[in-house]
């Protein structure tokens, strides 16, 4: 732990050095993820849209919000 | 997918549409991480026509003659609902006549090229639109030649510089 930095609003709070290593390997594993995905064949990133959209559709479900219906894919993408 | 591009392919070979290519969130996702969306955007570039007012007439007869009605704004194929949007100005006509063939499965389809995508969701301008930009231009790999060229040349390049930290540039 060392120093001080601000948060979003400003306020003064202890930098601890170790929190700022452990954040930076979580967001590079994000990153990492991210690539993954991004590298992934069309065929399979379709199949996570539809993922996507069921998650969506739960959530509005859950809380009282307009759901959109997922797809419903009928061929092999 | 395949049956909403088959589709396509036949629009184009019946010569109801000149070119088209898939914009929009579909496109994106070629490019990057899937993003959620629920329709397939679809650039199309009709036929010149007469009379003061573009028609979706014949576009949308040949479709029901094909088996696929219209829903609202747009046709279910392949489970897909996919909304065609005629070129609407210079750079998505430029978009369209620059798309690039991607592969899908064993065929190919028509898809906007990525600096055009971008290009296009900074000019629309809505906050998803701004937020997708930002993501292809994070994970994409981008011609940056190109996208300063494209930017210029359809006057977005001064507002483009405005929102660089929204861009995350």
């Amino acid at each position: 732990m060392a120093g001080e930095t601000r948060d979003p609003r400003g306020i003064g709070v202890p930098r601890d050095d170790r929190l700022t290593t452990l954040l930076d390997a979580l967001r590079q594993g994000k990153r990492r993820h991210r690539k993954h995905l991004a590298a992934l064949p069309i065929e399979e990133k379709l199949r996570i849209v539809v993922e996507l959209q069921r998650l969506a559709a739960e959530i509005a479900r859950g809380t009282g919000r307009p759901e959109r219906e997922p797809w419903r894919l009928d061929d092999e993408t | 997918m395949r049956k909403a591009v088959a589709v396509l392919d036949e629009l184009a070979r019946r010569g109801i549409i000149l070119r088209y290519a898939v914009g929009g969130g579909v496109a994106a996702t070629f490019y990057v991480e899937p993003v959620l969306t629920y329709d397939m955007d679809v650039f199309v570039i009709l036929p010149p026509s007469e009379g003061a007012l573009v028609s979706l007439e014949p576009l949308y007869s040949s479709l029901a003659s094909m088996g696929f009605l219209p829903e609202r704004e747009h046709v279910v194929a392949g489970g897909i609902p996919v909304q065609l949007i005629p070129a609407y100005n210079d750079l998505v006509l430029e978009a369209v006549d620059n798309a690039v063939q991607l592969p899908l499965g064993d065929s190919q389809v028509s898809v906007v090229r990525v600096e055009y995508l971008v290009a296009i969701m900074f000019q629309t301008g809505r906050p998803k639109d701004i937020a997708r930009a930002a993501m292809v231009l994070g994970q994409a790999e981008i011609d940056r030649d190109l996208l300063g060229r494209i930017l210029r040349d359809h006057g977005l390049k001064e507002k483009w510089q405005e929102r660089q930290e929204i861009l995350g540039e």
